[in-house]
């Protein structure tokens, strides 16, 4: 089979710019080693959520537009809003219900009652332009998810009430059940028949949604959350967990199978070596189209960092620099625009960690390259 | 009343040894508990075959020690078997030397084969030429904190922690009582005598006696690796020098250390090339450490006394010495005990017994050495209740009930947060559990606290798959919790 484009890992990155190009009418295949980012984080993409100071930031768009003249690559940023719909509409046509993007930043619950800032998140996620009163409600044995201490830390940080419930345990239930065994609980119509039960029977507070972990189901979390919001007539939504995470794992089925119903081979294993027009895999599989490294950065398996502080392209065994003061969390190449074209937390300078601003990146690097890549084909009449 | 100022093993060890001969003791120690160098060495019960060349008199006092702490204190100490072996020409030409040095201090030596030392050992070099089986043993140093605690509070001493001793006052040249200094009030202590234990800041306790404590500090780096990918205690047979040690520690193995001079008594931070350079040692025993999981590295500091100020620094006794701050500059009842090993504790302990037990005329003999320690009921761990720490399995259950107890104590006392991912799942659901005790404000700080320190350790290792975890530690702690941006929303 003839293929234009080989994107080397299916994290968020190589899931987007994989899309991006099938959508373009490339034939896409993607080789990845593992899984990437998206099983460890809720799926809900920053824009930017700090200043460097650490305030919260409520104009993203505002923000950009005051620096963009000195974001690289240059000019990206002009189409941000483009970048943000595109997204929305490709989440939608997948299965992953999401609010449009605003004007503003929203704000989300963290895993200890703490409020702070998204941009663009699945609707079964909690957001918010406005702290306001809410229910935390927890279950046995989920020590990521303390209603109790919850409570403690929003109401001190909004000044807004918090009440709690704590649920019971169903019968099938174990002490070694985290979030996940919880989500694939709750899939299913037994677990969901049991929620429900347990829920009909408890008298609620008169205000405020219902906020539970992030474990309401996988594949069918949508709908149960709509019945439950139906049944209950209030607000029903999540508090994304740390990993393993569900809303991640969410996101991640509904896209690779949304790339496989548009023909995009995921291939399993690790990338040795590459060129611009082939990767060669560790057991010699070679697979020879225009090659972009989707690889993750350090966290992702793509930089290798050695014991004295060099760190190297997995792949291509090019030593990047270590950033300016030493800061392994910027580390990565200055430009999309090398002889292989890198993605996502490849590229040097973003700060998602400190800043927030992760789906950011991954729309600007992304569409960086795929907007060269396109521009390429339309000259050459080829992808390569 | 006896106040003895510092909580590491010196001050612990000479408050039992005193409460024992029925004097009563206050200890204060102004951190949580190992906050010193009690908390920040390598973990190696030694068999005194170290010191056989360099330091007869340690050695000796480590051999007697090491049976007797067997003895009075099984519970925090790992019998696993201790190894020195000679890798090259430079090890083979001393072990002459060493084995006579072993004899004459009554250390028990066995040679082992080839085959079998590879066969304890695997992944120790090919190179290994002779090996020798010594009684060195794993000590749990912060089992034996919290042990030695809980003993003296059970035998009516206090244990002071987060206070400081800030000035001692005297009347007519005679001790007369300390100000402590907890939560930012000062407080007297009325006492007979003062013990200084202060460790590395022995020097500035001293200043309280208005004497001058000539110390010579040194800096050691350690690094620890998971999967206790070393079974023993592994020496290199060859004069003391840098990075020469394997000690396993739960599941984990540390490799120590070096010695670098310093002023302050602070443990510095340690860089990743001292890190790199360590490990480079290392693998002159074990070639695959590159290849091994480093998790942390950390620094502790030598509370070694000068003697002769004409010595070489790895020549300094590890021995220990007793000062009378009486005699020295007729500052009546105050006492330091400077040097020594974590090894030879108990005797610092007797001997500086000795000396105030005299100077209170209290004619009682030491028994620290017959006592057996009684292990206490929390050390028991029950892995109960939902699993907060996955790492170490520490259960709410095992937290629980050490609610009162400083967050760092959870960490030495259960291993929370002490495994492969350093706190980056476990460290804020154990700060949710406090939250509700502790208040927000107090919780959080010390979730910060928390992180910077555990940060101290990863960065300077951060290679390999270390630095993967310390990637996925930021991200988990920048991104989903969201914890750099702790504030009201509105400030
Ligand atoms: C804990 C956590 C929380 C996060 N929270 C947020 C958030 O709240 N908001 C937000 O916007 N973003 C969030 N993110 C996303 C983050 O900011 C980054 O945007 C994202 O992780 C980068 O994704 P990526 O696609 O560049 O790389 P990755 O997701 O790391 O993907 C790398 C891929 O490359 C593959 N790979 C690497 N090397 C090779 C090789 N040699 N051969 C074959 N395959 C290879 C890997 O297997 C993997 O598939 C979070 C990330 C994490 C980890
Ligand atoms: C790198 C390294 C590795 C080592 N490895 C080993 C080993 O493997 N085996 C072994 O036997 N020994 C080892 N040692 C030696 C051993 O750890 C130390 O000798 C021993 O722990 C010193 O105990 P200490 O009580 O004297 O000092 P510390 O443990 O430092 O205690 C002093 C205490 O005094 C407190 N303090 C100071 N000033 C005040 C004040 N004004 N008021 C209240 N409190 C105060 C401090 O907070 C501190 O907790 C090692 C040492 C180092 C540095």
């Amino acid at each position: 089979m003839a293929t234009d484009l080989v994107v080397v890992g299916r994290g968020p990155a190589g899931l987007l710019l994989s899309s991006l190009a099938v959508q373009a009418g490339a034939a896409v295949s993607v080789v990845a080693d593992g899984l990437g980012t998206l099983p460890l984080w809720g799926g809900q993409w920053d824009f930017r959520s700090y200043d460097t100071d650490g305030a919260p930031i409520t104009d993203p768009y505002a923000w950009w537009r005051a620096r963009e003249p000195h974001t690289s690559p240059p000019g990206v940023t002009r189409g941000w809003l483009a970048y943000w719909q595109h997204l929305a509409a490709l989440w939608t046509e997948m299965g992953i219900a999401v609010n449009p993007p605003g004007p503003n930043n929203q704000w989300t619950v963290t895993p200890l009652g703490h409020l702070r800032p998204t941009y663009l998140a699945p609707s079964w996620q909690y957001t918010t332009d406005k702290p306001s009163p809410v229910i935390f409600v927890g279950v046995p044995g989920l020590t990521d998810f303390v209603p109790t201490a919850m409570a403690r830390v929003y109401e001190w940080a909004t000044g807004a009430t918090a009440y709690t419930m704590m649920l019971e345990t169903p019968p099938a239930w174990r002490e070694t059940w985290n979030a996940l065994n919880w989500a694939w609980f709750l899939d299913a119509p037994g677990g969901q028949e049991w929620l429900m039960r347990v829920l009909r029977g408890r008298s609620l507070p008169s205000e405020g949604p219902l906020l539970f972990p992030q474990i309401l189901g996988v594949d069918h979390a949508q709908a149960f959350i709509a019945e439950l919001a139906k049944t209950l007539s209030r607000r029903v939504a999540e508090v994304p967990l740390p990993p393993v995470s569900v809303g991640g794992i969410r996101v991640q089925r509904r896209w690779d199978r949304w790339l496989r119903h548009h023909a995009v081979p995921f291939i399993s294993g690790r990338v040795h070596r590459a060129e611009p027009d082939q990767v060669v895999l560790a057991d010699g599989r070679k697979v020879t189209a225009r090659v972009v490294l989707a690889t993750g950065g350090v966290l992702g398996g793509g930089l290798l960092v050695e014991a004295d502080g060099t760190v190297r392209d997995a792949v291509t065994g090019v030593a990047v620099s270590f950033g300016e003061h030493d800061d392994l969390a910027t580390v990565g190449y200055l430009e999309t625009t090398g002889p292989i074209p890198v993605v996502g937390r490849m590229v040097k300078g973003w700060n998602p960690d400190q800043y927030g601003e992760g789906g950011a990146m991954i729309l600007s690097t992304v569409h960086a390259v795929h907007q060269r890549l396109m521009r390429h084909s339309l000259e050459t009449g080829t992808w390569r | 009343m006896v106040v003895v100022i510092g909580g590491g093993s010196a001050g612990l060890g000479v408050a039992w040894d005193l409460l024992l001969r029925q004097i009563p003791v206050t200890v204060v120690e102004s951190g949580p508990m190992g906050r010193g160098t009690s908390g920040r060495f390598h973990g190696l019960l030694h068999s005194g075959a170290r010191y056989a060349v360099v330091d007869p008199v340690s050695a000796e006092q480590c051999r007697a020690e090491n049976a007797r702490l067997r003895h009075i204190a099984p519970s925090a100490i790992e019998a696993v078997e201790g190894y020195f072996v000679s890798v090259d020409e430079v090890g083979e030409s001393y072990a002459q030397e060493w084995l006579k040095g072993a004899a004459a201090a009554n250390i028990p030596v066995e040679e082992v084969s080839r085959d079998r030392v590879l066969e304890h050992l695997p992944g120790l070099t090919p190179d290994v030429r002779q090996s020798f089986r010594v009684h060195d043993a794993v000590l749990e140093g912060f089992k034996l904190l919290e042990m030695l605690t809980t003993n003296i509070r059970s035998r009516g001493g206090t244990v002071l922690q987060e206070a400081s001793v800030t000035a001692v006052h005297t009347v007519n040249g005679r001790v007369s009582g300390v100000v402590v200094r907890a939560d930012g009030e000062d407080r007297v202590i009325p006492c007979d005598a003062v013990i200084n234990a202060g460790g590395p800041w022995a020097f500035q306790v001293a200043q309280l006696f208005q004497d001058h404590l000539d110390m010579q500090l040194s800096s050691g780096l350690m690094m620890i690796y998971a999967n206790r990918m070393v079974p023993h205690v592994v020496n290199r047979l060859a004069p003391p020098g840098d990075g020469d040690i394997f000690v396993p520690h739960g599941n984990t193995v540390i490799l120590g250390t070096t010695e670098v001079p310093q002023n302050t008594a602070d443990p510095v931070e340690p860089t990743r090339r001292e890190a790199q350079y360590l490990q480079s040692l290392g693998a002159q025993l074990f070639p695959e450490i590159v290849r091994w999981r480093v998790l942390r590295a950390f620094t502790g500091v030598r509370p070694l006394f000068q003697g002769s100020s004409l010595a070489p620094h790895s020549r300094v006794s590890r021995d220990f010495t007793v000062v009378d701050h009486g005699a020295t500059v007729g500052f009546q009842g105050a006492f330091s005990i400077v040097g020594g090993k974590w090894t030879t504790f108990r005797l610092m302990a007797e001997r500086t017994g000795d000396a105030v037990a005299a100077y209170l005329r209290v004619h009682v003999p030491s028994t620290t050495a017959d006592v057996v320690l009684t292990p206490p009921e929390t050390q028991k761990r029950q892995h109960t209740g939902a699993l907060v720490c996955e790492c170490e399995t520490v259960g709410v259950g095992d937290l629980e009930p050490r609610l009162s107890e400083p967050l760092a104590d959870w960490r030495t006392r259960t291993w929370w947060a002490m495994g492969p991912c350093q706190g980056t799942v476990c460290a804020h659901r154990g700060i949710a559990l406090r939250i509700p005790h502790d208040g927000v404000l107090a919780a959080l700080q010390d979730l910060r606290e928390f992180r910077a320190e555990r940060e101290r350790g990863m960065r300077p290792v951060a290679w390999g798959d270390n630095a993967r975890q310390w990637a996925l530690n930021h991200a988990v702690t920048g991104q989903t919790l969201a914890e750099g941006a702790v504030r009201k929303i509105g400030d």
